[in-house]
């Protein structure tokens, strides 16, 4: 099994969907990696400049461009840029695109995918930071995803294609240089993976929190305790089983998320586990989010604010105590 | 005047505004019996936009709209009686009772969508028409709006895209003169919440082929549809067709202050004492009333003809408003379909 890295797995399968079918079409002058990673986006601006739509800054009009285009038979997927950036597309994004097919009653397919870098990408300030994640799970009908290993990439984009459902693909620009496993054991679209085993605390994350959560559980593992690290994968659908016979096991839970705590990821997780599984817990769920204010720039203030390595480990550990 | 159209074409396309206007007639009464529910948005007046465009349309060509939609939708050869059932929020509704009158669509018949934000669905039309181009269609998007849209950010990005890329699109702007902060009683050119002098003004700064029709003229609003539908074909781009309609009755709701239209009316020009008020504008500017007597006047149709298609237009609005109340709600378990993969 060989290693890649992330940002490289990402323009492979993008590319090789590509190849298989002619409606997949790129619309956003964004590309996949953002400024520092433009070498890894290139292959695929040379292989299919053809398909690749360069717009304008107008997110309003070029996601509502790609929500119609996918009503008339195209798959576009549309790279936003920051976060941020989708809340000036959040009409189309929100009230158009999760809705049209409901409205159909089910006639009308709208197989767009929205790609942005959200989150916390050191120094963005509170205007290209954004982790929209948290909001996008309300808008019901559009289905989440987040990625955070190479090898998951392949199997969720291609989920998504076949499904034919409108998608949010939550990335992340600091999983760019991680490297992983370029195969992973099959999973159906929708389940999360357990992506360590252990028998002592279960650590829930997604995207970069997944990557801080297995390097908290190594730190762990070297003073004794065995964490289960579970990849949510997709936030929409959110898959509850795996979490809960994690926790069946454990008993304890930390979740480690980068939004800000009201209504996040990691609420939705604590909430399904205290309704569905209040009796397996031992002790409350931890809940490591960033703290409910804008993101400043300032490097210290920003560490400070997030759910770090070291802040998922000391949680497990006043769990284990 | 009179389309460039066969004699069918000519009375499919009266057959339909006929229908439009038997359409939300009935949408009023029904209102008034309390079996309608919500509020609405009708296009009593606005007919020959719907039908001009609709007749100027290929089979594979997309139209999209807006809140103000059902004349559209029938225009496309909707069937009225799924379309009423849609409104009612009925089981056998086009959206299978999930739509209602905001999002009326008929999507076999390729109007997939209408959307209730009234600028959201012009990006979405000109990504249809992005399509097209990709895919090398010979075929247009259209969408219909209000001139209330040409408020809203998304109207101007839209337009600038579509011109941009000379993109496939008809851009259908209704000026009702209506908007939504319209003082009742007092006419204006277009809603008076925009800064532009003339609607189009902004789509030619952008530069885009422009055109303002009158949308009383059923023959004017077909054949600027018929001229844009030929450009967008042929890689020409896009136009920004701007329709005209007159004094609003449509605006009124929920009262009918035109009543129910006496199809007599086009060649009588007489008006019962509680409508004398609207004398002129049953004479001048009701689309339906003016394309028949353009049609008796230059001996396409007779009276009787014309009198006999109404009676029969009239017949199928009943009996698709009575499927409509007789259908089904729907069963609580399907809120839970048509969204999510199974």
């Amino acid at each position: 099994m060989a290693k890649v890295k992330f940002g490289e797995a990402k323009i492979k399968a993008v590319a090789d969907l590509m190849r298989e079918d002619d409606d997949i079409v790129v619309v956003g002058g964004a590309s996949f990696g953002g400024l520092h990673h433009q070498a890894y986006s290139r292959p695929l601006f040379d292989e299919f400049d053809a398909r690749i739509l360069r717009t304008p800054i107008a997110e309003l009009g070029f996601c509502g461009l790609a929500v119609g285009a996918a009503i008339a038979g195209l798959k576009p997927i549309v790279t936003i840029g920051t976060g941020s950036f989708a809340f000036e597309a959040w009409p189309q994004i929100v009230n158009e695109a999760p809705n049209i097919r409901y409205m159909s009653g089910g006639q009308v397919k709208c197989p767009v995918m929205f790609h942005t870098l959200g989150g916390i990408r050191l120094g963005g300030a509170a205007q290209h930071s954004a982790r929209p994640q948290a909001m996008l799970m309300q808008a019901a009908g559009l289905q989440v995803i987040a990625p955070a290993l190479s090898g998951d990439l392949m199997p969720l984009l291609k989920g998504v294609m076949e499904n034919e459902r409108p998608t949010f693909w939550i990335d992340h620009s600091l999983l760019t240089e991680e490297e992983w496993d370029d195969t992973l054991p099959e999973l159906p679209f929708g389940k999360a993976r357990i992506v360590r085993q252990g028998s002592d605390v279960t650590i829930v994350g997604y995207s970069i929190d997944l990557v801080r959560c297995l390097h908290a559980a190594d730190i762990l593992a070297a003073e004794g305790i065995n964490a289960e690290v579970i990849d949510l994968r997709t936030l929409a659908p959110l898959d509850h089983e795996t979490v809960l016979n994690s926790v069946a096991k454990t008993g304890l839970l930390v979740v480690s998320d980068e939004c800000s705590p009201v209504c996040s990821v990691a609420s939705e997780v604590s909430a399904f586990v205290a309704e569905e599984g209040f009796g397996l817990l031992r002790k409350p769920t931890q809940r490591l989010n960033f703290a409910n204010v804008p993101v400043p720039m300032s490097a210290v203030l920003e560490e400070h604010l997030m759910p770090t390595i070291d802040k998922v480990v000391t949680a497990a550990k006043v769990l284990m105590a | 005047m009179i389309p460039i159209l066969s004699r069918d074409d000519l009375k499919l396309a009266l057959r339909r505004m006929l229908l439009i206007r038997r359409f939300e007639e009935a949408c009023i009464i029904e209102w008034h019996k309390g079996n309608v529910p919500g509020h609405y948005h009708v296009s009593v007046g606005q007919e020959a936009t719907a039908a001009g465009v609709s007749a100027a349309m290929d089979t594979d060509d997309i139209l999209f709209s807006t809140h103000r939609n059902h004349g559209h939708v029938i225009s496309r050869g909707a069937d009225p009686g799924k379309s009423f059932a849609e409104i009612l929020g009925k089981a056998t509704g086009y959206g299978r009772g999930k739509a209602g009158t905001l999002h009326g669509a008929a999507p076999e018949l390729n109007v997939p969508l209408s959307s209730a934000i009234v600028a959201g669905v012009l990006p979405i039309a000109i990504g249809a028409g992005y399509a097209m181009q990709v895919k090398g269609k010979s075929n247009v998007s259209v969408v219909m709006f209000g001139d209330g849209a040409m408020e809203e950010g998304a109207a101007y990005e839209a337009i600038n895209l579509a011109s941009l890329w000379k993109l496939p699109v008809l851009f259908v702007c209704e000026n009702n003169g209506w908007g939504v902060a319209r003082v009742p009683g007092q006419a204006s050119y277009h809603a008076p919440n925009l800064a532009l002098t003339e609607l189009i003004d902004l789509a030619k700064s952008l530069g885009m082929a422009t055109t303002t029709v009158d949308g009383v003229d059923l023959g004017d609003v077909h054949r600027a549809a018929k001229q844009a539908r030929e450009q967008g074909v042929a890689g020409e781009g896009a136009t920004f067709i701007e329709v005209r309609t007159k004094v609003w009755p449509g605006g009124q709701w929920p009262e009918l202050v035109t009543g129910i239209t006496d199809i007599t009316r086009a060649w009588t020009g007489e008006a019962p004492a509680e409508f004398a008020h609207m004398v002129d504008w049953f004479k001048h500017d009701d689309p339906v009333l003016q394309v028949a007597r353009e049609l008796n006047a230059t001996e396409i149709f007779s009276r009787d003809e014309i009198e006999a298609l109404d009676a029969e237009v009239q017949s199928q609005m009943d009996q698709a408003v009575q499927f409509a109340l007789e259908s089904p709600m729907p069963e609580l378990e399907t809120a839970f379909e048509d969204v999510w993969p199974a």
